[in-house]
This record gives structure tokens, C-alpha cells and sequence, in this order.
């Protein structure tokens, strides 16, 4: 798996522009500036392949579950089958917190996910989590 | 041939219903606006006529269609609420104002369907919600089905989520 830091690139995929705003101004106030969005998986894939060809690729993904045009775990089976893209953290959003769900994420190989609504500091634990759960791996 | 019998659903506008709705209500505020929203008393109606700039719908759907879910802002509140997310004024009910009522919607209704698979009901998957944008109208939306009514009230103003059940 990737690593990631304040300065990483991170892709922000939500059709909802607030969850968008409300994700990216976050992410903000935790240090980290470089963030790219996308209203819909098909967009987030053209973004992420296109970073990944230039060289620069994404480190960390958030990224809603229900969307139209590709849904959240059509864009991690994509990524996750690109070996460019397989590395990429990606942390599903979701207000759908049923077992099934999520045990079709893990399955696909979702880094983490977190419940819709949440606040400042549940983004910052759960990317705690990660850094942490990267260092052990490394 | 006579026609199917209408698919009711497995739950019933009761008092645990209100208190899924005040908890959910009080959760997604809390968490993205920082906001404690209280409950204004609730009401449970064999006919509703309400009031509201802007609203989201989304259909509640079990083995069929059962119900609908509602969530009703004035446009003064609503504005304020979601100023809030973007750090920036608005003025009026512009695109991003009102894709904030559908995200408030579709947050909520997700939590308050989790409090009632959690008692033992099932869901299929919820469709988007659909946004009816009114501005300013003095013109009253009436449901002609079993409705609760629970309105809210934040220090930006009032708003109310409404369950019916039926089409």
C-alpha cells in the first residue's frame, strides 16, 4: 500500500457537492491541501488514471458509496484490478453502515470506510488508524 | 381481475419512530454543522398540509414502495445551515443550498433506516432523493396519507422531517 502525508495527493468522489466542501475543508484544517474531486466514479477514474500516467499519482481516496454513473465499490473493483491504481488508499463514505455493505467492500479490498454523518475529528482518527496500520506494514 | 392488495409496511408512525427521528435529526446536524436542533413536539396526521421553500423526498421502499420520507426547510434556514459547511454566505437557494438538502436528507434517512433494521425491518436500497424547489411559495403541500410530523428548531431557523405512510 501506498503511504501518504500532509502533502500527499488526495481525490475527494461524492455526487453531493457539500459532502465535497465539508470533506475537502476537513481535510483542510488537518494539514492536508492537495486535493483533487470528482462528482461521480467515472469522472474519479479518468482523474486517477491520468495522475497515476503523469506520475504524480493519488495517494488516498474518499469516496461515496451510492452514486449515479459508477458507484463507490465499481470504482474500488476498477482500481483495485489497474495495477497503476491497485496501491492507492481507499476509504469509502457511506451512510450505509449494514454488515453486507461493508463486508462487499472488504471483500474488494476497501482500506477503510467511515459512516456518514461524521465529524472533524472522526476524519482525523480514522486517518490516524491508517498511518498507524501503514507504519506496522511497512 | 382484481388488483393486488397494497404491500404495508412493517413499521408504524409510533413513538419509537419519533425518537429514531429526533436521534438521526440530532446526529447528522451535530456532526456536519456543529448544530443541536431541537424537537418542537411531533404529530401524527391522517392528513398533512404544510409549509416549505424547499424539500427532498425519498421513497421508503421494503417489498414495495411503503411510504415516503420528507425533509422541509425554509429558505432562510436552510441557507444559513449550509453557510455553515462552505465558510461562505449565501444569500439565496442556489445549487449548492439545495444539493445541501438532499446530502441532509440522505444522511438522515439513512440513519433513521438503520434504527429500524436494527428493530428487526428490512429495506432494499433507497433511491435519490427527489428535490422540490418552491421559493418563497405561499402554497401550502398537502399529503393525503398517514404522516408524523416532527419539526425542528436550530438558532437559523425551523425545519421538518415528515414520515407518511401509503402513497
Amino acid at each position: 500500500m501506498s503511504n501518504f502525508t500532509p502533502q500527499s495527493k488526495i481525490l475527494v468522489i461524492d455526487d453531493f457537492e457539500t459532502v465535497r466542501v465539508f470533506l475537502k475543508r476537513a481535510l483542510n484544517e488537518l494539514g492536508m491541501t492537495n486535493i483533487l474531486e470528482a462528482s461521480n466514479g467515472k469522472e474519479a477514474l479518468d482523474i486517477l488514471n491520468r495522475n497515476a500516467q503523469s506520475g504524480d499519482a493519488i495517494q488516498l481516496v474518499f469516496c461515496d458509496w451510492n452514486m449515479p454513473e459508477m458507484t463507490g465499490i465499481e470504482l474500488l473493483k476498477e482500481v483495485r484490478a489497474n495495477q497503476k491504481l491497485a496501491n492507492t488508499l481507499f476509504v469509502m463514505v457511506t451512510a450505509e453502515s449494514e454488515t453486507g455493505f461493508l463486508k462487499d467492500a472488504v471483500d474488494q479490498g476497501v482500506t477503510d470506510y467511515i459512516v456518514k454523518p461524521f465529524s472533524v475529528n472522526t476524519l482525523r482518527n480514522k486517518i490516524f488508524i491508517i498511518q498507524e496500520r501503514l507504519k506496522k506494514t511497512a | 381481475m382484481a388488483a393486488a392488495p397494497a404491500f404495508r409496511s412493517t413499521f408504524v408512525l409510533d413513538d419509537k419512530l419519533v425518537a429514531d427521528v429526533v436521534k438521526s435529526t440530532e446526529d447528522t446536524f451535530g456532526q456536519y454543522f456543529n448544530l443541536k436542533p431541537s424537537e418542537r413536539g411531533h404529530s401524527i396526521n391522517s392528513e398533512l398540509v404544510f409549509h416549505s421553500d424547499v424539500f427532498a423526498i425519498i421513497d421508503i421502499l421494503q417489498s414495495a414502495p411503503v411510504g415516503r420520507f420528507y425533509c422541509a426547510f425554509t429558505e432562510s434556514t436552510i441557507v444559513q445551515v449550509i453557510s455553515r459547511v462552505y465558510g461562505e454566505e449565501f444569500i439565496s437557494m442556489t445549487p449548492a443550498v439545495i444539493d445541501g438538502v438532499g446530502e441532509i436528507s440522505n444522511t438522515l434517512f439513512c440513519l433513521i433506516k438503520q434504527q429500524l433494521t436494527q428493530r428487526g425491518h428490512h429495506f432494499t436500497h433507497s433511491a435519490p432523493p427527489k428535490m422540490i424547489v418552491r421559493g418563497n411559495s405561499d402554497k401550502p403541500f398537502v399529503i393525503k396519507s398517514p404522516s408524523l410530523l416532527v419539526p425542528f428548531v436550530t438558532k437559523f431557523g425551523e425545519f421538518q422531517v415528515i414520515i407518511t405512510l401509503g402513497n
